[in-house]
């Protein structure tokens, strides 16, 4: 996973930077490619609906591109675009009244039903248990802790990339990221005494 | 057995990762190039997260704002320097800046109400000094619990007056018992910091040169919903609610004035 501080910036996206702000669309075009699953991804957790997530990580990539003028090249550009297009994404979400259990049903879309537990061998079998007692948790975080850690461990961005995207300071991310994990490893670590406890 | 925990959160999250089905990334480049077209980067674009959503700026407010949600990204990092200061406040962080943009002055205070209204919400609860009669004005910016209240009292005659109004006082009670303070402020040279207290209450007389007061849009997010230069300014927090007294009346009156808050 990526560390907390940003990556810098390499220099082949340096220069595609400074060739988009001269103009240069087919520079930009090889920016949309490098960082448009991060874009999509991020757009789709926040509106749950991949049409929409694709409209919004359009439209972000469009803004970024018309600002991309005071953008100072050397510095990383993928935080960035990832606050402009999370913010599109909020405002779409903000704008449909339909914040509640939005999150909650991006993830059950993105981690599924669960593996199935009628695997081959014990091994799959406790794997396949284990993998759902993963995902049953995450889902019982509150909203906001969720969205955190799915950023960062699902999206692997990092943490200056994760507060761009959802558009909250870095201590916030850190904060949350602390209360999430832990509720996550006491909610694992009950169902862990739980399933011993039936064997 | 091996447990979860044994595992480790980690190698956990990782192999829920690796598990993760995401809808496939659709190929943006083509209709991104088409949409910008012959268009180039223009130094004068406004980005999204600079303008408050649900709101139209004019041209100029369109500026202000992009210069200072820079400082508020600048406010936003030195919040930990802030912070192991002492400047930190409920509701209420400040940053240091130089030198401070060159932005216009007034501040917006939210929509109109009429006193009595204002007086009566409970959260935040605006305080009126005891001695200055019935406020001139009130404003709210904001919504729910989140919301800034703010009362205003004129210039009396040959009383001095904030720059860019014919106020001499304002009041502001931010919300102090929010995860993220809703005001920033960034000060530059010129501009000193004196710790105070009222009745008891820690706070700071900010004075000097005009400084720069941020407030964060009120769903946390970060960004600026209002900005502008403020003169002397004095805050403090009591009760878990920020009082801000921006005041054209000197030191000491307003030191006695916000002690005659109830």
């Amino acid at each position: 996973m990526t560390s907390g501080a940003p990556d810098p910036a390499s220099g082949a996206e340096t220069l595609l930077v400074l060739r988009a702000q001269d103009g240069d669309a087919a520079a930009y075009g090889d920016l949309v490619t490098m960082h448009q699953a991060a874009a999509f991804r991020v757009a789709y957790l926040l509106l749950a609906s991949a049409a929409d997530a694709e409209d919004a990580a359009q439209e972000g990539f469009v803004k970024a591109y018309l600002a991309l003028g005071r953008f100072r090249a050397g510095e990383p550009f993928r935080p960035w675009l990832l606050q402009v297009v999370g913010n599109e994404a909020r405002n779409r979400r903000r704008a449909r009244w339909r914040r509640e259990g939005v999150v909650a049903r991006a993830f059950e879309a993105i981690l599924g039903p669960g593996a199935p537990a009628a695997a081959s061998s014990e091994t799959l079998v406790l794997a396949g248990e284990t993998r759902a007692e993963v995902r049953a948790a995450l889902l019982r975080l509150g909203e906001e802790e969720r969205l955190v850690v799915t950023c960062r461990y699902l999206l692997d961005l990092s943490e200056a990339e994760t507060a761009a995207a959802l558009g909250i300071p870095v201590g916030t991310v850190k904060s949350r990221l602390h209360r999430g994990l832990r509720r996550l490893r006491a909610d694992l670590d009950r169902a862990a005494r739980a399933t011993e406890a039936t064997r | 057995m091996t447990t979860p925990i044994d595992l480790g959160l980690h190698a956990l999250l990782r192999d829920a990762a690796t598990g993760a089905v995401w809808p496939a990334t659709p190929d943006l480049r083509a209709g991104v190039l088409a949409r910008i077209g012959t268009a180039s980067p223009d130094l004068s674009a406004p980005l999204a997260e600079e303008i408050a959503p649900h709101r139209s700026g004019t041209r100029p407010m369109v500026r202000l704002v992009r210069v200072l949600a820079l400082a508020a990204a600048l406010a936003l990092v030195l919040a930990g320097l802030v912070t192991a200061l002492g400047y930190r406040l409920p509701g209420f962080d400040l940053g240091f800046q130089e030198p401070l943009p060159s932005v216009g002055t007034g501040l917006d205070l939210g929509s109109p109400l009429p006193v009595r209204e204002a007086l009566a919400i409970d959260r935040p609860r605006v305080l009126a000094p005891g001695d200055l009669g019935q406020p001139d004005g009130a404003w709210v910016l904001g919504a729910g619990a989140q919301r800034i209240v703010t009362l205003a009292w004129r210039a009396a005659a040959g009383q001095p007056t904030l720059v860019g109004s014919d106020l001499a006082l304002t009041v502001m009670a931010v919300p102090g018992d929010i995860e993220e303070p809703l005001v920033h402020k960034l000060v530059g040279q010129g501009t000193t910091i004196d710790p105070v207290t009222v009745n008891g209450d820690r706070g700071w007389w900010i004075a000097g040169a005009p400084h720069e007061i941020m407030i964060l849009r009120p769903d946390g997010t970060a960004g600026v919903l209002r900005s502008a230069l403020a003169g002397d300014t004095l805050v403090f927090a009591r009760d878990g609610t920020l009082y801000r007294l921006e005041s054209a009346l000197g030191r000491d009156a307003t030191l006695a004035i916000a002690a005659s808050l109830r």
